[in-house]
């Protein structure tokens, strides 16, 4: 008899064991009068997804429409959250469906660069008959509890009972003995209990007596110890990815067709086949890089290098929504920890950033009181007058305004206040000399202060940093320069590491007696994405571009180019000129000649054909309007 | 530098609230290292659910102390000077150290 739909659901629920209580508090959702948001918070290997798929079931079960999420594989912006929950439900609106609807969103701890907007937009414009369940690795802060009350429900997960770790080892093929010494290290860690099951099977005849820490990388060791070369060959490169695919499997282990290593990983016991490829367990990947950093740093930085080249290219190749995986793969190999916190948080953040309420004008000016002059003062009560949208605030647990941050678009800022404020001077003034093609978007830090620290480094400092991070990937593909000011050393040793230098040739600007030095970040023509791929690059294997005058070749991400003379000179005129825009009758002067008095459109040309060339690259060659041709860094 | 003992009756209402305020202070008692020397704090949970903490420093003086705690935005029920310490046994294990 064909098995019915009713015991598949039956079967799903029954694999969760010892979590009953937890259940039934989520099925507590499905309830007329119960809670509208559930958060599920344990440690990596908890049994947070196993939960939530039982879950599904009961929610499927009871007539619900589920749609799930993961927070792995969402762009973190409004649009990319949106955007997720439209193609899991394959409708456009959670509106649209009939009878309840659960969105369920695992990994939510990688979208919490949109904490405030989750918690203040998004889930308030939910449909009354959805409901939402977020599974993340800490417990929701007390900004959640506050703003959701009694309709939060928070369902911790923590070890499971001695009973219940033996039914899962029994579950996984050992016996009343083994479960019983397993377990007596594991200490029902769920992730751990799989991987010490696996390890005793492969394993049988090992001796039960050797010294078992009870931590869990030490348990994938023992795990990883019994694998065939080849799987812990295709292990090793993979840990340096947040997930796999062919191409980056071709990449990395270019020796063989990657269907096979693909194959091998699939099967092993802490990896999962996602939506965007094969998804290693966190603290299986973070166990197999720092062993291997540490036993065989040459191979390491190997790998890491043919990733870079790989995502590189495939960043190069997409565009728009498709971009994002590409985008996320590279933030993963970006070691700089403001980038990596951002987007990859290692530490539990207290500070929720949001848009400032009416109510916290007093505070924030408070904190201006305490660091700046009455000068600065004056001017941060002139932009709250004029532009109240732009300032976000980091809240403390009990929702107190602890840091601040002005921040917009150049172009949002009103005439008036460009014409008062002397710190937007220095900004304009660079743009107008360094104009960027049209279209392209410019931020404005105006201000950045932490009530306890000022500019120092600080955790509820770094939660502003942060939330610029934010603002950049929320500008999109066409954001080219952040603008700021550093009235002292502080502030710039924060973000020099990120790309943020002095303005060159900018006047330091005085106010009430403090000095500010205007800084700016170029993105480059490829915007956040051309960004992060040169902070991954940094310490990598990468090689560096260089233009072979000689041979007129420029290598190129490893590769050699060809160049025509007029190719190569045009180049090498403009790379001496890197960052600056070099005007066309320049170019026809010093590279044809003052004789010259050919076609009017040979610069034209010969620019065409080193696009061509450049391929990916091609951006870096831009277009001044009026101007000539200007060469960002290759 | 004197030594001071400054109470703070219920000034967290969760656990996240003392986590957070221990976060902070590696940088605010940076910036404040030439004035005040945090020496320890026992922290209590009230029966309401709130948290106490008994602080232990080493500073310059009240107002140093004053600076500090405006810096955490901890309240201070008082700052009392010590007259004299005496120790009979060092303390035992910390929950956790700073």
């Amino acid at each position: 008899m064909t098995r019915t739909f009713g015991a598949l659901l039956a079967e799903r629920r029954a694999a969760l064991v010892g979590r009953d209580a937890e259940l039934a508090a989520l099925a507590t959702l499905l309830d007329d009068d119960g809670p509208l948001v559930a958060v599920v918070h344990g440690v990596a290997g908890s049994g947070k997804s196993s939960l939530l798929r039982a879950f599904g079931s009961v929610a499927a079960e009871r007539g619900a429409t589920v749609v799930t999420v993961d927070g792995r594989a969402v762009e973190p912006t409004p649009q990319g959250v949106v955007a997720a929950v439209e193609r899991s439900l394959g409708a456009p609106s959670l509106a649209a469906v009939d009878g309840g609807v659960v969105l369920v969103v695992d990994t939510a701890e990688r979208l919490r660069l949109l904490d405030g907007w989750l918690r203040q937009s998004f889930l308030p414009s939910l449909p009354a008959n959805a409901r939402v369940v977020l599974a993340t690795r800490d417990a929701p802060g007390a900004v959640w509890r506050s703003s959701f009350g009694e309709l939060l429900r928070t369902v911790p997960l923590g070890p499971l009972s001695p009973a219940d770790a033996g039914e899962v080892l029994r579950l996984a093929g050992l016996d009343e003995t083994q479960a019983e010494w397993v377990n007596r290290f594991v200490r029902g860690h769920p992730l751990s209990l799989q991987l010490a099951a696996s390890a005793i099977r492969e394993r049988p005849d090992d001796p039960e007596d050797a010294v078992l820490p009870t931590v869990v990388q030490e348990l994938a060791a023992l795990y990883l110890d019994g694998l065939d070369p080849e799987t812990r060959e295709a292990l090793d490169a993979t840990c340096v990815l947040r997930r796999v695919t062919l191409s980056l499997l071709g990449a990395l282990l270019p020796g063989e067709p990657p269907q096979a290593p693909f194959a091998r990983l699939a099967a092993l016991p802490f990896v999962e086949l996602g939506r965007e490829g094969l998804v290693v367990h966190d603290t299986v990947r973070e166990a197999v890089a720092a062993l291997l950093r540490a036993s065989d740093p040459v191979r390491h930085r190997a790998y890491r290098g043919a990733a870079w080249r790989q995502i590189r290219q495939e960043l190069a190749g997409t565009a728009g929504a498709a971009r994002w995986p590409s985008l996320a793969d590279m933030i993963a190999l970006v070691d700089e920890p403001l980038v990596r916190e951002a987007f990859f948080p290692a530490s539990v953040q207290h500070y929720a950033v949001e848009a400032a309420r009416p109510g916290d004008r007093a505070a924030i000016e408070a904190i201006v009181e305490r660091h700046a002059p009455p000068d600065q003062l004056a001017l941060v009560r002139a932009w709250w007058d004029e532009l109240p949208g732009a300032f976000r605030v980091a809240r403390s647990p009990r929702g107190v305004v602890v840091a601040f941050t002005i921040l917009c678009e150049l172009t949002e800022v009103p005439q008036r206040l460009l014409m008062r404020d002397p710190l937007c001077d220095p900004s304009r003034r660079h743009l107008r000399a360094q104009p960027v093609p049209r279209g392209q978007r410019i931020l404005f830090v105006r201000l950045a202060l932490a009530h306890a620290t000022g500019v120092a480094s600080s955790p509820c400092f770094a939660s502003l940093l942060r939330d610029i991070e934010r603002a950049s990937l929320e500008a999109g593909p066409a954001l080219r320069r952040i603008y700021t000011h550093a009235a002292d050393d502080a502030l710039l040793e924060q973000l020099a590491p990120v790309g943020f230098s002095l303005l060159p040739d900018a006047p330091d600007v005085p106010i009430g007696g403090v000095t500010y030095r205007p800084i700016v970040c170029d993105l480059g023509p490829d915007s956040v994405a051309g960004w992060l791929s040169g902070l991954a690059a940094r310490d990598l294997p990468v090689e560096a571009t260089v233009l072979d005058e000689d041979a007129r070749e420029l290598v190129l991400d490893g590769r050699r180019v060809a160049l025509t003379k007029l190719e190569c000179d045009v180049l090498g005129y403009l790379r001496e000129r890197e960052l600056q825009p070099v005007a066309r009758e320049a170019l026809l002067r010093d590279v044809w000649g003052y004789e010259w008095t050919g076609g009017s459109n040979v610069v034209e040309v010969a620019v065409s054909g080193l696009r061509r060339k450049l391929g990916d690259r091609a951006a870096a060659l831009e277009t001044v309007r009026g101007v000539g041709y200007r060469l960002q860094r290759l | 530098m004197n030594v001071y003992v400054v109470p703070r009756t219920r000034i967290w209402l969760s656990e996240e609230e003392v986590a957070a305020a221990l976060d902070c202070l590696p940088p605010v008692n940076e910036t404040l290292r030439e004035h005040v020397r945090w020496i320890r704090s026992y922290v209590v949970a009230e029966e309401d659910g709130t948290f106490s903490a008994y602080c232990v420093y080493e500073a310059t003086g009240p107002e140093a102390l004053r600076r500090h705690a405006d810096a955490m935005m901890l309240p201070t029920d008082a700052i009392q000077p010590v007259a004299e310490t005496i120790v009979a046994a060092p303390d035992p294990e910390p929950v956790r150290t700073a």
